[in-house]
This record gives structure tokens, C-alpha cells and sequence, in this order.
């Protein structure tokens, strides 16, 4: 494969994973604030069509963890022991801060979209 | 379930690297990812051991899943660093190799070691000069880089962008610096290499590199044709530009010097033939005696030396003539 030159879908794949990059550890950050582990976490997200690479996802809540932002506890009531993680309060300031940006940025791309039917005047000067 | 040998094994591996501390924990933490994307699979309908198979090739490299885990970073040296290291390495390969070379060959010939011998110990220390000159330069800023953690090595500010500047007198500028390194290279050269390259033969007496009657002479001539090219070069540097005058004056000082070495090297007055036997290059004798082969292509490259400069000057010189864009 040539790596210098990559085709269309290579590009938008790339692109669509640099748009998301952030929003995975929003949606933890949101749905932690139920305990849950790894595994539930993956296919939650999955059944919400946030499909994650669990490569991805292990390491980040790990990371997330040890930034303090997810408080991390070991069930041991069931026959397998589990990881569980909850959002800390630092974490819960987090989302607070990402979620108020996420929907300014979603205004924003609203807006710049909004009646937006092909290029405008201004941008052919 | 009950972790079978391939997970075992896998657990094992990746633990292999992790400081003593960290084990237990991420231990417990990849029995339980491994254990649940088994458990995934089979109620999807896989067999067991090809559920724990296809986990394992998902989770790949043990090394590299542990990487993914830990926050160091994944490469050696780093964009902040990246470009300081190019620009020494490339500095580095430019003179301290060339040097050494250089150097190495004087210290061969000094010790009278034949040609061949010569030519295969200066490969092989260059190899080896610049094998180690390239893994020390990378190892300190491989430790730099894990110690910088991503901060820049020196502040970039925009008083050290380069300043604007005339093409045409950046390029002179150049020239001019180049050239002043030639001549003192030139000057220490016609003034050291004979001292270096010259040894004592049994009865004491010094059996130099150059025929001695005409280096006498031609040693004077050499150096009072290197102070006129060195005025020249000032001159030059002043006016700022190349024009078809400099040009045409620039053959005087490089003719004088290029013509008396070629002329004697062609024909056989300017190497001593006792120094040839002393070291062995008597094999040599023959080619560059006059009309030999060697006789006649160090002159012809000592003539386009010397016709290099002005040529260039006359190139330059005619592209002054056209407007700036």
C-alpha cells in the first residue's frame, strides 16, 4: 500500500476519527456517572452507534483514571472480578465543560450550515 | 472459565516489561477484558477456543498493548526534537567526517602504508566514525526527548527568523565565506602538507613529499597567488555582485595558481621520485610520469579547478544583468 498517497475513503476515515476523538471520553464521562466496566461501557456505546475499538477504550479509561476524572473500584460480588469505574467530581466538571461545548460547536456548525445551499457571494470575492 | 494456556501465556507476556508494582493490577484488568470478549464471542455462536483465539489476535502484540496502556511515548525522538537532531546529524556528517578522513589519511601516509592499505582502513573507520557519531547524537535526544517530555529544546522567538535579504547577496555572501575558507585551507595546506608529508631516511636526512627545486619556487608562488586571489575575493565581496570584469579577472589568480601545479605535475617536476619509492607508490611511477595517464588527468582536473570559479563568476555575472523579479 502506498502510504504517501491515500484514496478517498482513507481521507474521510481519518478525518471522521479525528472528529471523534474527543467525544469518546465525553460519552464516558456521561455514562460513568452509573458505575460500569469496560465491557457493558463498549456495548453501550456500540448499541448507540458510538462503535469504539476496545484498543481504544481500555487504555483510555485507564488514562482517564489516573487523571483522577474516573474513581476505579473492584467488584468481587460476582464469580468474575470487575473493574468499575464512576466519574469523580473533577470528572463530572469535565463533561459539564465538554457537553457546554459540544452544543456550542453544534450551534455553531448549525449556523454556518443553516440556508447554506451551495457557496455564497462573499466567497466568490 | 478458567484462563487456558494461550491466555496464560499472553498475560505472562505482557507482564514481562511492567514494573513490579503495576503487575498485579493490570493483570486482573486483562483477565477480565480477555475473559469478557471471550464470553462475547461464544454467545455469538463461535467454538470456545476459537473465541479465545480471535481475542488474542485482536488484542495483538502484547508489547504493543502495553504500550497503548502506558503514557510513554512511542517513538524515539519526537517532532520538537526532530528537526535539531536532523540539522546536527547533517552538520556532523559534513565536517567532523570529512575531517577525520582527511586527517586519517595524513596519519596512513605518515606511517607509510601502502595505497590499498590505505584506502581500505579510512572505509572502515569512517564506517565506523560515523556508526557511532549517529547513535550517540540519536541516544541523547532519545534521552532528552523522554526527558523534555515534548518541550521544545530552545524557545523559538520570531527575532530569529532570518533576516530579508537580496538573493543574489545572500548567494555572495556564501561565496565569499566558502572562498575564505578555501584560501586559508589552501594557505595552511601549501605550508603544513610538505612539512607532514615528509619523512627521514636512514642517514637523517629529510626526504620531502615535493621535488625540492621546484617547490622552492613554487611554494612562494602558490602562496603570493592565494594574498592576490584573497584581495580579489574582498574587492568582490564589496561590490556585492558578479559582473563580466570580475568574472574575467577572477581567471587571472585562478590560472596562476592552477597552471604552474598542473605544469609540473604533467611533467613529473613536482612529486619526488625518492618519496614515491620510500612509500611504495612506485607503481605510480609510470602513470605519472609525463604523459601518463594520472599526469594528465591531474592536470586537466587541476585546469578545470581553476576554470571552475570563473565560469561560475560569468554565470552569475550574466543573471545580474537581468532585473530582479
Amino acid at each position: 500500500m502506498d502510504m504517501s498517497n491515500p484514496s478517498a475513503e482513507e481521507i474521510t476515515a481519518g478525518h471522521l476519527a479525528e472528529l471523534r476523538r474527543g467525544t469518546v471520553v465525553l460519552a464516558c464521562l456521561v455514562h460513568l456517572r452509573q458505575p460500569g466496566y469496560g465491557y457493558a461501557l463498549l456495548e453501550t456505546l456500540r448499541d448507540r452507534g458510538m462503535t469504539v475499538d476496545a484498543n481504544t477504550l481500555y487504555p483510555l479509561l485507564r488514562r482517564l483514571a489516573k487523571q483522577g476524572l474516573l474513581a476505579s473500584k473492584w467488584n468481587t460480588d460476582e464469580a468474575r472480578p470487575r473493574k468499575f469505574y464512576t466519574t469523580s467530581a473533577a470528572g463530572e466538571e469535565l463533561a459539564r465543560t465538554l457537553t457546554g461545548d459540544w452544543i456550542r460547536l453544534d450551534g455553531a456548525v448549525r449556523d454556518l450550515t443553516a440556508g447554506d445551499d451551495g457557496p455564497r457571494k462573499g466567497d466568490l470575492l | 472459565m478458567t484462563a487456558s494456556t494461550l491466555t496464560k501465556r499472553y498475560i505472562a507476556a505482557a507482564m514481562r516489561d511492567l514494573p513490579g508494582d503495576q503487575r498485579e493490577e493490570f493483570r486482573r484488568e486483562l483477565i477480565e477484558r480477555i475473559a469478557d470478549d471471550v464470553d462475547a464471542r461464544i454467545e455469538a455462536g463461535t467454538s470456545s477456543s476459537d473465541a479465545e483465539y480471535q481475542t488474542l489476535v485482536e488484542l495483538g502484540d502484547p508489547d504493543l498493548l502495553v504500550a497503548s496502556y502506558s503514557d510513554h511515548p512511542q517513538f524515539l525522538i519526537g517532532p520538537s526534537l526532530f528537526p535539531l537532531w536532523k540539522r546536527l546529524l547533517r552538520i556532523i556528517a559534513l565536517t567532523v567526517i570529512p575531517t577525520v578522513g582527511v586527517a586519517f589519511v595524513f596519519a596512513e601516509l605518515l606511517a607509510h602504508k601502502s595505497l590499498g592499505e590505505i584506502a581500505g582502513s579510512t572505509f572502515i573507520t569512517l564506517i565506523t566514525l560515523g556508526v557511532h557519531l549517529g547513535f550517540w547524537t540519536t541516544l541523547v535526544f532519545a534521552v532528552l526527548q523522554r526527558n523534555l517530555r515534548g518541550t521544545p529544546l530552545m524557545q523559538w522567538k520570531p527575532e530569529s527568523l532570518p533576516e530579508l535579504m537580496d538573493p543574489r547577496r545572500h548567494e555572495m555572501r556564501t561565496d565569499f565565506i566558502a572562498h575564505l575558507v578555501l584560501i586559508a585551507l589552501l594557505v595552511v595546506a601549501v605550508i603544513v602538507l610538505p612539512l607532514l608529508l615528509s619523512f627521514r631516511d636512514a642517514d637523517g636526512v629529510s626526504v620531502p613529499l615535493f621535488n625540492s627545486s621546484t617547490w622552492v619556487w613554487l611554494q612562494w608562488w602558490l602562496l603570493g597567488v592565494l594574498a592576490v586571489d584573497l584581495v580579489f575575493w574582498i574587492l568582490l565581496a564589496r561590490s556585492g555582485r558578479w559582473s563580466f570584469g570580475f568574472a574575467a579577472a577572477s581567471i587571472v589568480p585562478n590560472l596562476a595558481f592552477g597552471l604552474p601545479l598542473a605544469w609540473a605535475f604533467a611533467s613529473d617536476q613536482l612529486l619526488n621520485h625518492a618519496f614515491l619509492e620510500r612509500t611504495g607508490w612506485t607503481d605510480w611511477a609510470g602513470l605519472i610520469a609525463p604523459g601518463g595517464v594520472l599526469a594528465v588527468l591531474g592536470a586537466f582536473v587541476t585546469i578545470g579547478i581553476a576554470v571552475a570559479t570563473p565560469i561560475d563568476g560569468f554565470v552569475k555575472g550574466r543573471r545580474t544583468q537581468r532585473p530582479l523579479k
